[in-house]
């Protein structure tokens, strides 16, 4: 009865009308006076900003983003957020470096004085600027915190020094690496992408929900946001990059009669509103996401299983990219002033971003039929819009196609302007404050039909006395799942694992049997080593991905309230020989004294 | 003639009105009432109590507060535009208790350190911004089911804590009985000319950038509409709206030694005209940029203990952070708090010619507006004037619906932040003097102070921009109040403007050393923030002369001014 109050679209096409782009080319070198303001403060403080007997700074780079950003949130065809008008404003950032490229104010933190070369710029290099292009307000700002940074910037070398002093053996790693100045001025196109489009697009989908008074809490959120960024260092490079972004995300969670959580989520990513699927097709998502949860709460569960396990479609780039593909970026731990809290910091820092790669380069990580590559210079992929897609880098490196793992065997990984032992230059990956994926590409020369492929599944399976095997589909919990799960380890707050969302069994005679409460027990990246064969049709799967944190006291942030940078990870399906599979335990909340309000007649 | 008939029409209708409310609260309660919202809110209340009754452990209170509220905030620094943002948001607060009125879940636990209270903000359903009945019944249902699951365990958990834990001091109960109250404000009008505003503070910070001692400077528009809605078992049923203005203007200078010095400019009003028009303003910021150029050059004050005058402004922030924060009734009763006052209700405690109120009830003392304006708070408590101090005698405490012993009922001054739980908390303080001199007589009355102390000099703390203080009793029971513009007073009358100061002591030593007051009221609008998050409150008081106060250098930022000189202004300066 409430569904007559929300307007519906006629067609999906109308979603296209939602965005009335229209291109200026605002960065044009000469007329912005915001890269003007940038350059004759950049170039005052390279020659006059100086202590008497002091080290000059360096290497300077400013930085300022222009950010406009909201968020649209609705639940039961209602809006929870975003009623309003998009928010503005403007981030500027000053990254100062004194000493040389060999040893820097950077990769330090001062257990002394509790900050850091980076950590200094983390805490006090970014500052909210002015909407107006005002020439002197933009000089005034960058003069402010330039001699902010300088100061800091002393210090903190100065104490690096003497910390280095106390300690001896091992080579130098240079602290930033030398790269080629670029001048690359992309334009920006004012978006004028009309809200209420998608505050209705929020509340329809979220409307979905209505019919289905077994769930317990539902919502959608529509997330838009649009970055232009104005760079110039002392090297001589200058770029501007606009990079919009727009993600929608769907969940929904109950309980079973047990009470054990049952949830589920899609998320889908484009540049802008037409990258998004058609309404039908969300809506579509939606009704079927909705059925699978009330499904679940009556469906069957499994002990443990260990076995053969293929992730499908989409679940294979989710898997590869979170697990897999976190490692393939190098991150440089700070030294510090304290040994041992160097020891336990390195350690603390390791276990919240997983293990690394660092030390596996030139050895088998995938079997010999795999190789990856990340490639910012892809743009697109059978149409959809990849979104690792970019020319430049955070550091003003020019971007480039990697090969990381070529037949099995790891090649290099992807770094930023940081150096590591052995991988001295930058590949053009900084993105956010640290080195990431751009585009994953999976290739398999061992790619099977999607028929034969469950033949596969179902042998391994038989071979192991199994009357059945796994498939999964959705791996769940999102960009933060490892991240998540060692940051409650940390805090003790045990709690359920979260389950897969769906995982079923596959009978020999073809049919399928959904699970539930189902968890992956283990899945180390020896066992990527285990794939045995792999689907003909890659999948692309976006995702947000978190820079290895170490990386915040090498570079610094590029801006306040920064979000993660969405990766695009293109693989076909992966069947591993043996992933082991447990049965999520409780204790569960209990259920709900009263039924939902939706319920009632 | 006219006017006296209208208004002796609109008495009638008045009390008619107040009539009809007051002999048919169960007429009220039982029709739907017209906003749907409370409509809503009130269903769900009813349907979960119901369905409540069932249940082994049923919670025996249940309130839903929910507070709209659109916030436009602009802010320009040094003649730009900073950030324009217009938001609206709904919260709702919960209150849910299982047990009993002398003990419930929400017992304080002692030596607790967890975090439910986070928890359970972490975990509140975001509101639908809508008045859909439905999705807005859903997401109280949801919230409602998760208090109640923790409700039911930190019971359990208090009634170990009771059991294991030495008997408490103070054995009054977890929760007062207060009448059921109905009350309705229609939606309060708003208006906010924000492109305007966006001009008018750009036209206000441009002064600034003139003058490289002055290294930040903003001001700051903050138009805000709030309704709250507040249902609960008792049957209470409210709707109040309100808007509100407030402009702040703040610069910082920083001196050659790296003194950093901070001014602040508040004004405040219930109405968009009420704000200060562009001339008042220019000659404000005109005051602030000589008074910061003033202080840069200014001496750094020294050490001293002696005599002082507190302006009223002054006053007012001392009383609010050092009597005001004393005096709510909570911390009588927690035992980690120092409980200054607790046994001293019916004792003297400041001098005979000084009386404390806070009264939540005035919209305006004079012709200012007092901020810590509501007619109910939010446990739904029917606002009144609180008698605190009367001729120097404490009577009262500032009492939420948690009693303490002694004292049974709420006076109205249980408040909170959206999403936090709910203390006593001040709202407007009034210090009152039965015994005034002028300004001037209270400035001979320090000279004659400074001559038989024999110090050099007295001080007269001129503005204050807030402070803090430690009420409890693992750290020292000490304040600190951080004046902004201070002056030497010398035995010959002479003025001279120090910076670098700080007010410290202890309460009850300063409270015993107030000796005059003056006739100059001033009053101090702004926000306190505690533990039931920041809530708007006023203190106003009269000028004072304190026989012995005692302040400390101001900690300072060790970083040196600026090594280059201001950028061009323009591409032409160049």
């Amino acid at each position: 009865m409430q569904f007559g109050r929300f307007k519906r679209f006629r067609s999906g096409s109308l979603l296209g009308v939602a965005l009335l782009a229209v291109t200026a080319l605002l960065a044009q070198t000469h007329d912005d006076i915001a890269l003007r303001a940038m350059k004759d403060e950049l170039a005052r403080s390279m020659t006059q900003l100086q202590l008497p007997q002091m080290d000059k700074p360096y290497f300077l780079a400013y930085r300022i983003q222009d950010i406009e950003q909201q968020e649209i949130s609705a639940t039961l065809g209602s809006l929870t957020s975003g009623d309003g008008t998009a928010f503005r404003n403007r981030m500027i950032s000053v990254e100062l470096r004194v000493g040389d490229y060999t040893v820097d104010n950077s990769n330090f933190f001062s257990m002394q004085r509790l900050r850091g070369g980076s950590a200094g710029m983390f805490m006090g290099g970014v500052e909210q600027g002015s909407v107006d292009d005002d020439y002197g307000q933009i000089r005034r700002q960058l003069w402010i915190v330039s001699d902010r940074q300088y100061k800091r910037a002393l210090e903190d070398l100065s104490a690096k020094r003497a910390a280095l002093k106390m300690r001896n053996g091992g080579e130098p790693v240079p602290d930033f690496s030398k790269e080629i100045p670029v001048t690359l001025v992309q334009a920006r196109t004012i978006l004028i992408s009309s809200s209420t489009q998608l505050q209705s697009l929020a509340k329809d989908l979220s409307a979905v929900f209505r019919s289905a008074p077994e769930i317990e809490r539902s919502s959608v959120t529509i997330t838009r946001r649009d970055v232009f960024t104005r760079y110039v260092n002392s090297e001589g490079t200058t770029f501007t990059r606009w990079e919009p972004l727009i993600k929608l995300e769907v969940s929904a969670r109950t309980q079973a009669g047990d009470g054990l959580p049952i949830s589920n989520s899609f998320t889908v990513y484009g540049r802008t509103v037409p990258d998004l699927p058609p309404k039908e097709t969300l809506l579509a998502h939606a009704q079927r996401l909705s059925s699978l949860i009330v499904k679940l709460r009556s469906a069957a569960t499994l002990d443990r299983y260990n076995g053969p396990v293929l992730f499908e479609g989409s679940a294979a780039g989710e898997l590869f990219l979170q697990q897999f593909g976190t490692k393939l970026a190098a991150s440089r731990a700070p030294m510090s002033d304290n040994p041992q809290f160097e020891v336990f910091f390195n350690q603390m820092l390791e276990r919240l971003g997983g293990s690394s790669f660092q030390e596996k380069l030139g050895a088998r990580v995938l079997p010999a039929f795999l190789s990856v590559r990340d490639d910012p210079q892809e743009t697109a992929f059978k149409g959809a819009t990849l979104l690792g897609a970019s020319s430049i880098d955070d550091d003003g490196v020019k971007t480039r196609a990697t090969v990381l793992v070529d037949h099995g065997t790891l090649k290099t990984l992807l770094t930023s302007r940081t150096p590591v032992r052995g991988l001295l230059q930058s590949s053009g990956s900084r993105r956010g404050f640290g080195a990431v994926a751009s585009n994953l590409f999976v290739e398999s020369q061992k790619a099977m039909s999607d028929g034969d492929l469950h033949k596969e599944l179902l042998g391994l399976a038989k071979d192991r006395g199994l009357d059945y095997a796994i498939i999964v589909r959705h791996v769940g919990s999102g960009s933060a799942a490892s991240f998540m799960d060692i940051a409650k380890q940390m805090a003790n707050q045990g709690g359920a694992a979260d389950s897969l969302p769906e995982v079923f069994k596959l009978y020999p005679d073809g049919h399928e049997e959904a699970l539930r409460g189902v968890h992956i027990g283990e899945l180390p990246a020896e066992a990527f080593k285990e794939i045995v064969a792999t689907g003909e049709t890659p999948v692309l799967y976006n995702d947000e991905i978190i820079p290895r944190i170490s990386s915040i006291f090498s570079g610094g942030i590029t801006s306040a309230g920064e979000t993660l940078p969405v990766a695009s990870c293109i693989a076909p399906s992966l069947l591993f020989e043996e992933v082991s599979l447990a049965k999520t335990q409780g204790p569960f909340p209990a259920l709900p004294v009263s039924p939902s309000p939706l319920a009632e007649k | 003639m006219r006017e006296k008939i209208v208004r002796k029409l609109l008495r009638v209708l008045l009390s008619l009105c107040l009539l009809f409310i007051a002999t048919s609260p169960t007429l009220l309660a039982q029709q739907a009432p017209a906003d749907p919202v409370l409509g809503a809110m009130s269903k769900e209340l009813n349907r979960s109590m119901r369905n409540f009754k069932n249940v082994a452990v049923p919670p025996y209170f249940l309130s839903y507060q929910l507070t709209d509220n659109r916030a436009v905030n602009i802010v320009a620094s040094f003649g730009t535009l900073t950030s324009t943002s217009d938001l609206n948001t709904r919260v709702l607060d919960l209150d849910l208790r299982v047990g009993d009125y002398k003990l419930d879940s929400t017992h304080p636990l002692r030596e607790d350190t967890s975090s439910d209270e986070m928890m359970d903000r972490l975990e509140t359903p975001k509101m639908p911004l809508d008045d859909d009945p439905m999705s807005l019944r859903v997401a109280l249902w949801q919230a409602t089911e998760q208090r109640y699951r923790r409700a039911v365990e930190r019971l359990q958990q208090v009634q170990a804590n009771v059991q294991v834990k030495v008997e408490a001091e103070d054995t009054s109960g977890d929760f007062s009985h207060e009448e059921a109250e109905t009350y309705s404000e229609p939606i309060a009008p708003f208006s906010i000319d924000t492109t305007g505003w966006e001009q008018r503070l750009r036209k206000v910070t441009k002064p600034f950038a003139q003058h490289k001692e002055i290294l930040e400077a903003s001001a700051n528009v903050d138009a805000e509409i709030e309704t709250r809605r507040y249902v609960s078992s008792d049957g209470t049923v409210l709707r109040m709206s309100s808007p509100f203005y407030r402009l702040i203007i703040t610069a910082t200078a920083k001196a050659d030694d790296g003194m950093e010095l901070p001014l602040h400019q508040t004004y405040m009003s219930f109405s968009e005209r009420g704000l200060p028009d562009d001339r008042t303003l220019s000659q404000d910021v005109e005051r602030m940029i000589g008074t910061l150029l003033q202080l840069v050059k200014a001496p750094v004050a020294e050490p001293y203990t002696g005599p002082a005058i507190l302006s009223g402004r002054a006053s007012a922030v001392f009383f609010h952070e050092i009597f005001g924060h004393r005096i709510e009734g909570q911390r009588q009763k927690n035992e980690d708090e120092a409980q200054t006052f607790k046994k001293k209700i019916n004792q003297p405690v400041l001098p005979e010619f000084l009386s404390v109120y806070s009264d939540p009830t005035l919209r305006a003392l004079g012709k200012t507006e007092l901020i810590g304006y509501y007619p109910f708070d939010d446990e739904g408590v029917r606002s009144r004037r609180v008698t605190i101090v009367q001729n120097g005698v404490l009577k009262e405490f500032l009492m939420s619906r948690t009693p303490i012993s002694g004292f049974d009922h709420s006076n109205a001054h249980g408040r909170r932040q959206q999403g936090y739980q709910v203390a006593a908390r001040q709202s407007n303080l009034i210090v009152q003097s039965s015994k005034t001199v002028s300004r001037e007589e209270l400035k001979k009355l320090l000279i004659d102070q400074i001559k038989s102390a024999g110090k050099p000099y007295g001080l007269l703390f001129d503005d204050i921009e807030g402070g803090f203080t430690f009420t409890q009793r693992v750290i020292p029971n000490a304040f600190n109040v951080r004046p902004t513009v201070v002056y030497r007073i010398y035995p010959d009358g002479r003025e001279e403007l120090v910076r670098g100061v700080d007010l410290i002591g202890t309460p009850l030593t300063s409270f015993s050393k107030i000796v005059a007051a003056d006739d100059d009221v001033a009053v101090f609008n702004g926000v306190c923030g505690a533990e039931s998050g920041w809530v708007p409150v006023s203190a106003s008081a009269p000028g004072l002369l304190i026989s012995q106060i005692e302040v400390q250098r101001k900690e300072k930022s060790q970083e040196r001014a600026p090594l280059l000189p201001p950028p061009p202004a323009s591409m032409e300066g160049k």
